[in-house]
């Protein structure tokens, strides 16, 4: 496989989120005898590594909702040209939710849009808290909210959000989906939670 | 029934598709026949594109390909195919209506997962091609074109979803949709199969009425049966261990589309009952 020159991995993967040997990373610097520091979502461990094109790829997972900052911020990627192999903030568009955040909407975006942030390695590794795990969550007295699915967040007023928009609610003591109340418009999302389509990995502990 | 054509007042073509092969390599020939031309393309290294000169039907594609092989043989040419070449196919939609597009984007994507499997490892999460999970925001984009009717055809706007692996900025500049997976290839049976599929996409979209009938016969079949049903001879090309799952998963991606296309109908019923009560009715349906 033909390798690129120093000029080309810096524009294609210089602050870029992309997979290396299977792991996604942040490429924070590339130098020019084509060495790459990488910074690991997983633990943001740093490490510089010789760049290959056989160990750096494009990241084949899906972005959504992200637990950030005891709050939900909904991203995806906009499908626009831009010459960075992978997500970064160029075609990334990151859009916050009618939710308190208590540390502040815009901080919270401009956290996100670093794209080192653990709750992104989670959210692209599909790691979502259960619904029960979340709704208690919710009950802090900060009032966070807390993404339990690609798609879905529960804020503290147990309003549930669907990407941008407040869908429905879940009843005071009630913490199985099946129990969500979803507004008429919006009656067919059932669905995509009763079948877990995303199949969403689920895990109790805190998010 | 109006036709994309006459929408979006755009010069007459027949034909079923265009097609666009990059390749890398050597003695590449200027190709310049009643049927094929040759651009250079600077995003090649040592590459050329050879272009189809109007659109010609399904049928006449394994002869107009064989053709080209037939140039490249002469030439002694030697073709490279590395990760920065690809095939561009343009699909005519020009005789379609509004609905029928909407179905046929919708139908892709339903089936997206099998068609990018086909189109080769390597274009999965590539960026001059990004799938609907890639770039979830291609469903955003869509959701508009799905809920304002003809005038959204007018509305696509510029660059903003053109690296997806249907480009619907296509329709508005030549009345097609533009399919950027495949691999790059000149292989005939490769390129006829890939074609054939997207044509039995479009004409299984010409045979429902709306996004809402495709989104309630897929909840009914399984997702094998859809596949089947849909892509017909070529379907087993198509074929994977995990497919069912992906299809699933995009159905789960794409439900917003015949959901706000189904909505925006419901609500040109009601004005039209109502005419006198316009602002009420849009402000209960934004309550």
């Amino acid at each position: 496989m033909d390798n690129l020159e120093y000029n080309d991995i810096f524009q294609q993967y210089h602050r870029n989120l992309v997979s290396y040997c299977g792991e996604i990373v942040y490429v924070r610097e590339v130098f020019e005898n084509k060495e790459v520091r990488i910074q690991y979502l997983r633990n943001r461990n740093v490490a510089t590594v010789p760049f290959s094109r056989e160990r750096f790829s494009v990241i084949k997972a899906r972005l959504g909702m992200v637990n950030i900052l005891d709050s939900v911020v909904y991203v995806t990627r906009l499908p626009v040209r831009k010459m960075g192999i992978g997500l970064n903030k160029d075609n990334v568009r990151a859009v916050s939710l009618n939710t308190p955040y208590p540390h502040g909407r815009n901080d919270t975006i401009f956290e996100l849009l670093a794209l080192t942030d653990v709750g992104l390695y989670k959210t692209l590794t599909n790691n979502f808290p259960t619904f029960s795990t979340a709704i208690e969550a919710t009950t802090a007295p900060h009032l966070p909210t807390v993404a339990f699915d690609r798609q879905f967040a529960v804020a503290a007023d147990r309003t549930i959000h669907y990407k941008t928009h407040p869908v429905g609610m879940v009843p005071k003591g009630k913490t199985d989906v099946s129990n969500i109340v979803f507004l008429k418009p919006y009656k067919h999302l059932s669905i995509l939670l009763d079948n877990n389509h995303e199949q969403t990995i689920r895990h109790s502990c805190t998010a | 029934m109006n036709k994309l054509s006459d929408i979006l007042a755009l010069p007459k073509q027949k034909g079923d598709f265009g097609i666009e092969i990059e390749v890398e390599g050597r003695n590449l020939p200027e190709v310049d026949t009643p049927y094929w031309k040759t651009e250079p393309d600077g995003s090649l290294r040592n590459g050329k594109e050879y272009i189809f000169k109007r659109p010609y039907l399904l049928k006449t594609v394994p002869a107009l390909l064989r053709a080209l092989n037939k140039q490249f043989e002469q030439a002694e040419a030697k073709l490279e195919f590395s990760f920065r070449t690809s095939v561009h196919v343009h699909m005519n939609m020009q005789e379609l209506s509004y609905h029928q597009v909407l179905n046929t984007i919708y139908t892709y994507l339903l089936l997206e997962a099998p068609l990018m499997e086909f189109c080769g490892e390597s274009r999965k999460g590539n960026r001059f091609c990004l799938r609907m999970e890639d770039a979830e925001g291609l469903v955003g984009e869509l959701q508009h074109l799905f809920s304002t009717g003809e005038y959204g055809l007018h509305k696509i706007g510029r660059d903003r979803v053109r690296y997806a692996s249907i480009n619907i900025e296509a329709l508005k500049k030549y009345g097609s949709l533009e399919f950027r997976a495949l691999a790059g290839t000149a292989d005939v049976d490769r390129i006829t199969t890939w074609c054939t599929a997207l044509s039995n996409i479009r004409d299984f979209a010409c045979t429902h009425n709306s996004p809402s009938d495709i989104f309630n016969l897929f909840a009914d079949i399984e997702a094998e049966a859809f596949q089947q049903l849909v892509l017909k001879g070529v379907a087993p090309a198509f074929e994977y261990p995990g497919m069912v799952k992906d299809i699933q998963r995009s159905f789960s991606l794409a439900i917003d589309l015949p959901f706000a296309y189904a909505q925006s109908e419901e609500l040109k019923k009601t004005l039209k009952k109502f005419p006198g009560d316009a602002d009420l009715i849009i402000m209960d349906e934004l309550e």
